[in-house]
C-alpha cells in the first residue's frame, strides 16, 4: 500500500459526492436520491457474529448467558443459516454483503496466487504500483498513481439501500478494504490490513539471551540489549515506495526499566508512556518518514508490558492505519473513522484485531491473549453504541469478530479431544468462549432496546465451528501421488511458497485453504495441462482419490468430498482469474494444514494439530451452517446466507439488484 | 519583568475567554482574530505613516498600469518593474515601524492562547505522564520522590527514575474534572506543578514549568517559574493536542487565528480609516 493509492480513492469518492450533490441541487428533485422512497423508513439491525455457533449458541442460552438471545429463539426467530462454499469467513461474508455466491463476488478463499506468476496473495484487496516513476538518486518520484482496488464484484447491501435513500451504516464491514464508494457510513472490518498490508505483524522486544533477532509468523522478534536499564530499539513501519530499494521505514524508539520499581517508560517519537508488568499502553500516534519533509505516514501501535524482570519483554501490537488520521481509506465518509476515534478514543483499524499469532508463537499467553481480547470486543461495542444515537431509521449493521477469532484458539478449551485439550486449561479458560457469547448477548440486548418494538433485527453468522483436531498437507499428499514434482526432494520441508517447486513436472497444487488449482497451460506460466478432456480427466481423479484418503491413526477420511466450482455456484463472471480448479470439503475435526496453505511440502500427510488455533470451519459447508436469529418469522426453509441481503433490501420496498438471486426469506416458503 | 508580562497577558487573555465562554472555542479563537486585527489597524494608524503608505501603494498601482500599458515597449516595462521593486521595498519599510510595535505584542498574545488551543486537559479515564527533570549532578536515586495530586485525580504508578535525562516520572489518571496544584517532592526539595481535567468547554493548560530561559519563558507563560537555585529545571505534563473543526475539518488553530485576523484587518480597514 502507498499513499498514491489512497489518494486516487478519495478523489474518486470525492467526484461522485459532488455529482450526487451537483446533480441532486441542480434540478432541484432532493427525491432522486431517495429514490422514490416516501413511506416512513423502517429501522433494521443486523449482528454481523462471525463464527457464532448454533449449537454453543443454544447452549450458553439454554444455561442464562444468553438472556436477549434466548427471548429470541423462544419466540420462534431462530433458523441454522446455510454458509457458502467454502465456509471461510471472508467468502462467507461477501456473499452476505453481496447477495451473490463466490462465483458472482469473485472471493475463494483468502488466499489467492496471481496466475502470472503463482505468488501468494491475498484474495481480497489489490495495489497496482504507479505506471511510470522517475528515479532521482536513491529515491523514485511516481508520475501516475498507484490503485488500491477492492476485488469483491457487486455492490454492497449497504450501497445499495443507501443509493435508494435509506440511511446506512455498516461498522467493522468485512471484506470491505478498501471502503466501496457509498454515502452509507461504514468503517472497514475484517481483511482491512495493518500498516504494512498484512493482516498483522506484531513486535516483540526481549532480552532473552536464549531469543535471537528473527521474523517469525505473523511477527518480528528483536533481541535487545539494556545499557544502563535502556534499550534502543526500532518499530518497523511500511515500505517506503519512494526509495528505489524500497526498504522498511523504521522509527527508533527506547524502552527504559526501572533500576528499582518494577516500571518501564517507553518513549516513542513525542509519546512517553510509563507502563507497570502487564499493562497495555493506549494507543501511541507515530509517523514514519519516508521523504524527509515531504512524505510520511501517519498509524498507531500499542505496547504491552509482558515481564520487566529478570527478562525484560516488551510486545508491539501490529502498526495500525490510525484511524484519527487515517494514511489509507478506513471508512466512508473518509473522515467518519476521525469522529468514531473522538467519541471513543483511538481503536484497531486491522480487520482481525485479535493478535492470534503473538499466541501461537507464543509471545502472549492465553490469558493475556484474552485481557487483549476482551479489550478488543469492547471497543467494537463502544464504537457501536457510540453510533446507536444517530440510529434513528434505516439500516444498521455491526460486525463482530470475536467469537471467530477466540473460537479459533480456545476451542482446545471446550473440546475434551483435542490434543491440546487438559483438564487444567479447561478449568482455567473454559469459560473464555462463554464471556464473550454473553457480552454479545447483552449488546443484543441494547439493539432489541433501541429498536423498540416496529424495528427488525437479524443475528447472523457466517459459519459454525467445529474442532481442529488433525491436519491434511494436501500439497504433500500431491507430491508423493505424482502430481507434483520438486526441484530436489531432499529440500521438501524446509521450502515453501513452491521455491522448489519443478512446474515442468507439477499438474495439481494446492494454495489457500481450500483451494486446488491445476497446472494450466496457457493460464499458469509453466503450465503442463491441457484444457479440455486432460483438464476434465485430471479433475475427476484427483477429486475421487482425495475423497478416499483414509487418516492412519483414525481410520477416517479426512476429506468428505472435493467439488468443482462451476457445479455448486449460481452466480459467474466474479474474478474468474482467482476461482480454483477444485475445491476441498475437509471432514469434521480436519483443515488443511499450516504448510499447505502457502505451498509447503512437509512429509507426513495427516498429523495432529497442536498449533493454539485448534477450532476451525473450513471444512463441508454441510455440516457449518451458522445461525440465523430474527425478532419476526421466518417463513423460507433452509435459508441461506446469500438470501440475507435481498430479504433485507425487501424490507425496504426498494428494487434488489438481479444479480441477488436469493429468496425474500420472510415471504417464501 | 517578564515573569510580570506574562501574568498580565494571562489575565487579559483569561478575561477575554471568560468573557466569552459561552461561544464554542472556534466562536472564542475568532473574538482573539478580530482584536488582533484592530490592533493591527490601531498600530498602522498610530505608527505608521499612513500618508507614505497610501503614496507608495497609489505609485506602485500606477507602475503595474504602466507595463500593462506599455507592454510592447520593453525599456518603459524595465524601468516599470524597476520601480515596482523599488516601491515594494519603499512599502515594506513603511509598515515595519508598525509590524514592530505590533510584534511583541502578538508573540505574547500567541503564547497565552497556546495554552488555551494548543493543548486540552485530560478527560476522565485519561492517562499521562508528570515528568521532573532534575537539575545536572543531582543524584536521582537518593532519597525518595512523592507526587501529590489534588482530587479528581489518581497516580497510577510509583516514581519512575529516568537515568538518560535525569527525570523522575509518573503516571497519572484522570478519574473527573479536577483542577489545580500538583507537589512533587524530590532531590530534598518540593515544588508545585498545575495540572487540569475536565470534563469539557474550553480550559486552559500549562504544559511546562520551568526554571531558567528568557525564551522558554516567553514560550511556556502559564505558571510562575521554578526557583532557580532549586533541583527542578523543569516538571511537564504530558497532555493530549487539542483539535478545533472547522466546516468538519480539523484545523491547526494557529492558521485559523492568523487568517481570520488578516481578513477582520481587511474588512475594518475602511471604517477605521486606516491604509495598509
Amino acid at each position: 500500500m502507498d499513499s498514491h493509492s489512497t489518494k486516487q480513492a478519495a478523489q474518486t469518492m470525492l467526484r461522485r459526492r459532488f455529482c450526487q450533490a451537483a446533480g441532486a441541487g441542480v434540478l432541484g428533485f432532493p427525491s432522486i436520491v431517495r429514490a422514490g422512497l416516501s413511506r416512513k423508513i423502517p429501522k433494521v439491525a443486523v449482528v454481523g457474529a462471525d463464527g457464532m455457533d448454533p449449537t454453543l449458541l443454544h447452549e450458553y442460552a439454554a444455561k442464562g448467558f444468553m438472556p436477549n438471545c434466548k427471548k429470541l429463539i423462544g419466540a420462534g426467530g431462530f433458523k441454522k443459516l446455510r454458509t457458502t462454499m467454502p465456509p471461510q469467513s471472508p467468502v462467507a461474508w461477501a456473499t452476505f454483503i453481496s447477495g451473490m455466491d463466490p462465483g458472482g463476488h469473485g472471493i475463494y478463499d483468502f488466499i489467492t496466487r496471481d496466475p502470472a506468476t503463482l505468488a501468494p496473495e491475498l484474495s481480497t484487496a489489490s495495489t497496482t504500483p504507479p505506471k511510470s516513476s522517475m528515479d532521482l538518486g536513491k529515491w523514485t518520484i511516481p508520475l501516475s498513481s498507484s490503485k488500491l482496488e477492492l476485488i469483491r464484484r457487486g455492490p454492497a447491501l449497504w450501497d445499495v439501500l443507501q443509493d435508494a435513500g435509506v440511511p446506512s451504516w455498516a461498522l467493522r464491514a468485512p471484506v470491505n478494504y478498501p471502503p466501496s464508494d457509498t454515502d452509507a457510513k461504514t468503517l472497514c472490518g475484517l481483511t482491512a490490513p495493518d500498516i504494512h498490508g498484512s493482516y498483522g505483524i506484531f513486535s516483540f522486544y526481549t532480552t532473552d539471551p536464549k531469543q535471537s533477532t528473527r521474523d517469525v509468523s505473523g511477527g518480528h522478534i528483536e533481541r535487545v540489549r539494556l545499557q544502563r536499564g535502556l534499550a534502543y530499539c526500532t518499530l518497523r513501519g511500511p515500505d517506503n515506495a519512494f526509495n528505489r530499494e524500497q526498504p522498511m521505514s523504521e522509527v527508533p524508539f527506547t524502552i527504559e526499566r526501572d533500576q528499582d520499581q518494577p516500571l518501564v517508560r517507553i518513549r516513542i517519537q513525542d509519546n512517553d508512556a510509563l507502563l507497570k508488568q502487564g499493562e497495555w499502553s493506549a494507543f501511541l500516534p507515530v509517523k514514519f518518514s519516508l521523504v524527509p519533509y515531504l512524505a510520511e505516514v501517519t498509524a498507531i501501535c500499542r505496547f504491552f508490558v509482558k515481564q520487566i524482570r529478570p527478562q525484560l519483554e516488551v510486545y508491539c501490537s501490529p502498526v495500525n492505519i490510525d484511524p484519527a488520521n487515517p494514511a489509507f481509506p478506513v471508512s466512508t465518509p473518509g473522515d467518519y473513522s476521525k469522529d468514531l476515534a473522538e467519541l471513543v478514543g483511538r481503536f484497531y483499524t486491522q480487520g482481525m484485531a485479535e493478535e492470534t499469532s503473538a499466541l501461537t508463537q507464543g509471545v502472549l499467553s492465553d490469558a493475556e491473549f484474552r485481557h487483549h481480547a476482551m479489550d478488543v470486543l469492547e471497543t467494537d461495542i463502544r464504537i457501536f453504541r457510540s453510533q446507536l444515537n444517530d440510529f434513528k431509521e434505516g439500516f444498521f449493521y455491526s460486525y463482530f469478530s470475536s467469537l471467530d477469532m477466540n473460537s479459533h484458539m480456545f476451542w482446545r478449551t471446550i473440546d475434551t479431544k483435542h490434543p491440546l485439550y487438559t483438564a487444567e486449561l479447561a478449568k482455567e479458560h473454559g469459560d473464555h468462549l462463554p464471556s464473550l457469547y454473553r457480552k454479545i448477548d447483552e449488546y443484543v440486548g441494547d439493539l432489541v432496546e433501541h429498536l423498540g418494538a416496529e424495528g427488525q433485527i437479524y443475528i447472523a453468522s457466517d459459519h459454525a465451528f467445529t474442532s481442529f483436531r488433525r491436519q491434511f498437507n494436501l500439497n504433500a499428499w500431491l507430491l508423493d501421488n505424482g502430481y507434483a514434482k520438486m526441484k530436489n526432494r531432499m529440500d521438501r520441508d524446509s521450502a515453501p511458497n513452491f521455491v522448489n517447486n519443478d512446474w515442468s513436472g507439477t499438474s495439481v497444487y494446492g494454495l489457500g485453504i481450500n483451494s486446488i488449482y491445476l497446472n494450466v497451460a496457457g493460464r499458469e506460466p509453466n503450465g503442463i495441462v491441457k484444457k479440455g478432456d486432460d483438464y476434465d480427466r485430471l479433475r475427476k481423479e484427483v477429486a475421487a482419490k482425495l475423497s478416499e484418503v483414509r487418516d492412519p491413526k483414525t481410520g477416517e477420511r479426512p476429506i468428505l468430498r472435493v467439488v468443482e466450482p462451476e457445479k455448486v455456484f449460481r452466480n459467474t463472471d466474479g474474478n474468474p482469474h482467482h476461482k480454483p480448479d477444485l475445491i476441498v470439503c475437509y471432514a469434521d475435526n480436519y483443515r488443511a494444514s499450516w504448510d499447505t496453505i502457502l505451498g509447503g511440502y512437509p512429509t507426513e500427510h495427516v498429523l495432529d494439530n497442536l498449533d493454539p488455533w485448534s477450532g476451525d470451519h473450513c471444512m463441508d459447508p454441510d455440516f457449518l451452517s451458522g445461525v440465523l436469529l430474527t425478532n419476526a418469522p421466518i417463513r423460507a426453509e433452509n435459508p441461506g446466507l446469500d438470501e440475507l441481503a435481498p430479504t433485507i433490501i425487501h424490507s425496504f420496498g426498494v428494487k434488489v439488484p438481479e444479480l441477488m438471486k436469493g429468496r425474500n426469506l420472510m415471504a417464501a416458503k | 519583568m517578564i515573569d510580570v508580562i506574562n501574568r498580565i497577558s494571562e489575565v487579559i487573555v483569561s478575561g477575554i475567554n471568560g468573557l466569552f465562554s459561552w461561544l464554542p472555542p472556534i466562536g472564542v479563537l475568532l473574538v482573539h482574530a478580530l482584536l488582533m486585527g484592530i490592533l493591527a489597524l490601531a498600530a498602522y494608524a498610530l505608527v505608521s505613516n499612513q500618508a507614505v503608505i497610501k503614496r507608495t501603494k497609489n505609485r506602485l498601482l500606477a507602475r503595474v498600469l504602466e507595463i500593462r500599458l506599455f507592454q510592447d515597449d520593453p525599456l518603459a516595462v524595465t524601468g516599470s518593474f524597476m520601480r515596482v521593486l523599488g516601491g515594494t521595498v519603499l512599502y515594506m519599510t513603511a509598515s515595519l515601524k508598525p509590524l514592530i510595535v505590533m510584534l511583541p505584542i502578538v508573540v505574547l498574545w500567541i503564547t497565552q492562547l497556546a495554552g488555551w488551543f494548543e493543548w486540552r486537559p485530560l478527560r476522565a479515564g485519561e492517562s499521562t505522564v508528570v515528568v521532573a527533570k532534575m537539575q545536572k549532578g543531582t543524584d536521582i536515586m537518593a532519597g525518595s520522590a512523592t507526587l501529590s495530586v489534588p482530587a479528581g485525580l489518581t497516580v497510577e504508578t510509583e516514581a519512575m527514575r529516568s537515568l538518560k535525562d535525569n527525570e523522575i516520572v509518573w503516571r497519572v489518571k484522570a478519574d473527573g474534572a479536577a483542577s489545580g496544584a500538583m507537589m512533587i517532592t524530590a532531590g530534598g526539595s518540593s515544588a508545585e506543578k498545575e495540572i487540569a481535567a475536565v470534563t469539557g468547554g474550553l480550559a486552559q493548560v500549562s504544559p511546562k514549568r520551568l526554571n531558567t530561559g528568557f525564551w522558554e519563558k516567553v514560550y511556556y507563560p502559564y505558571e510562575v517559574p521554578l526557583a532557580a537555585d532549586g533541583p527542578f529545571t523543569e516538571i511537564r505534563v504530558s497532555y493530549p493536542v487539542a483539535q478545533i473543526k472547522v466546516f468538519g475539518q480539523e484545523m491547526n488553530w494557529l492558521i485559523i487565528l492568523l487568517i481570520a485576523s488578516i481578513l477582520f484587518g481587511f474588512a475594518l480597514k475602511k471604517p477605521f480609516k486606516v491604509e495598509f
